[in-house]
């Protein structure tokens, strides 16, 4: 390559670097920026969740309550015969049948067990925190209930009016929720998930016009 | 190949930003955030709201369920019940009036205590007698509810109707 004799090249480059003044003043309004940008982003995972968790626990409750009350709507024969604070043994239709049927509470599955006579205990609804049952009778055949009791036999001589199932469901939660105890339900810490109550009440039949 | 300008004289200028342009974007993005966390307020605010509904809905199916037991002796629901009472719904035997008293009790103090100024509201066009129309009323205080016939703004109500 031919290359002039006379050359002269002037090439200057200043490069100068960022101060200490200018790099503090940087990462200072980087910092400013950023908080709020972290704590929005914190606050609307929070809100999220939150919503998820609210919308699961009441379609829960509401699933659970349905599917009790739609297995418990065709008795048959004596109805109800017994039951305890966390069982209840009653009559109900099976394939035009009257079959005897035991719902209990698991509590290693967390769970609300049927069990057909005769047959095995199936998981009926799961994700049960705690069941409670009251039994609303009428021993002086006046039509109204006159005791709430834990227990209850066909065999004595009162009348069933109703059963308040007192129903603490589980929602599972992530653990970033952390919202503890609100008025509507609580974090339980160990096993990630928000119990909540579904109570409701169960006019077992119409004894009375 | 010749160069036409064997001199280069390179000149860099790099100007930062100035600070009025500093402010003006932090002041909007201080605007961006205002709006983002008045929405997310705002919408925090309808789901306790859409929550206590859920929850209040729940408790009228109970009380609907409940009044029923008790068709004779609605006017007891809401009159002073006495501490004592409370056994009525845990074993106790009671006659119907204090078994009306009892739960009125009871639910009285369920929406107390979970809804804000909860109030349970029982009663009948008049005399509760038959072909009468019972109403069972919950009201609360919740700052997002509109005005309704019942209810004034600021105080969330829901009711239900039975024909007796």
């Amino acid at each position: 390559m031919h290359r002039p004799k006379n050359y002269a090249l002037t090439f200057s480059v200043k490069q100068h670097g960022f101060t200490l003044l200018e790099v503090v003043l940087s990462a200072g309004l980087a910092a400013f920026i950023m908080m709020p940008i972290t704590a929005s982003l914190l606050h609307f995972n929070q809100h999220k969740l939150l919503v998820q968790v609210i919308v699961q626990s009441q379609s829960q409750a509401q699933l659970a309550v349905a599917q009790l009350l739609a297995d418990w709507r065709n008795l048959c024969s004596a109805g109800v015969t017994s039951g305890t604070a966390q069982t209840i043994d009653l009559i109900r239709q099976y394939q035009g049948r009257c079959m005897p049927y035991s719902y209990a509470y698991n509590i290693t599955s967390h769970s609300l067990t049927r069990r057909k006579f005769g047959g095995r205990n199936s998981g009926f609804l799961a994700q049960v925190e705690s069941v409670d049952f009251y039994y609303g009778v009428d021993s002086d055949k006046d039509c109204q209930i006159d005791q709430w009791r834990r227990s209850y036999q066909s065999s004595e001589r009162t009348d069933l009016h109703q059963v308040r199932v007192m129903l603490q469901l589980r929602t599972p939660a992530s653990r970033q929720l952390r919202i503890g105890k609100t008025i509507l339900w609580v974090w339980h810490e160990e096993d990630d998930v928000v119990i909540h109550p579904a109570d409701f009440t169960w006019r077992v039949l119409d004894v009375c016009p | 190949m010749p160069l036409a300008n064997p001199s280069i004289h390179h000149k860099i200028h790099q100007n930062g930003l100035a600070l009025i342009e500093v402010l003006l974007s932090l002041g909007l993005s201080s605007v961006m955030f205002l709006v983002l966390f008045t929405a997310q307020s705002y919408s925090q605010k309808v789901i306790v709201y859409s929550q206590q509904l859920h929850y209040a809905n729940r408790l009228l199916d109970r009380v609907a369920h409940q009044v029923w037991a008790y068709p004779k002796h609605y006017d007891f629901l809401l009159s002073t019940a006495s501490p004592a009472s409370v056994i009525c719904l845990y074993g106790g035997y009671c006659n119907p009036v204090a078994m009306a008293q009892a739960w009125g009790a009871h639910w009285q103090a369920e929406m107390e205590r979970k809804l804000p100024n909860g109030q349970l509201g029982v009663f009948c066009d008049s005399g509760c007698i038959s072909g009468d129309t019972l109403y069972i009323r919950l009201t609360w205080q919740q700052s997002l509810a509109i005005t309704t016939d019942i209810c004034q703004q600021g105080v969330a109500c829901i009711d239900l109707k039975i024909t007796l």
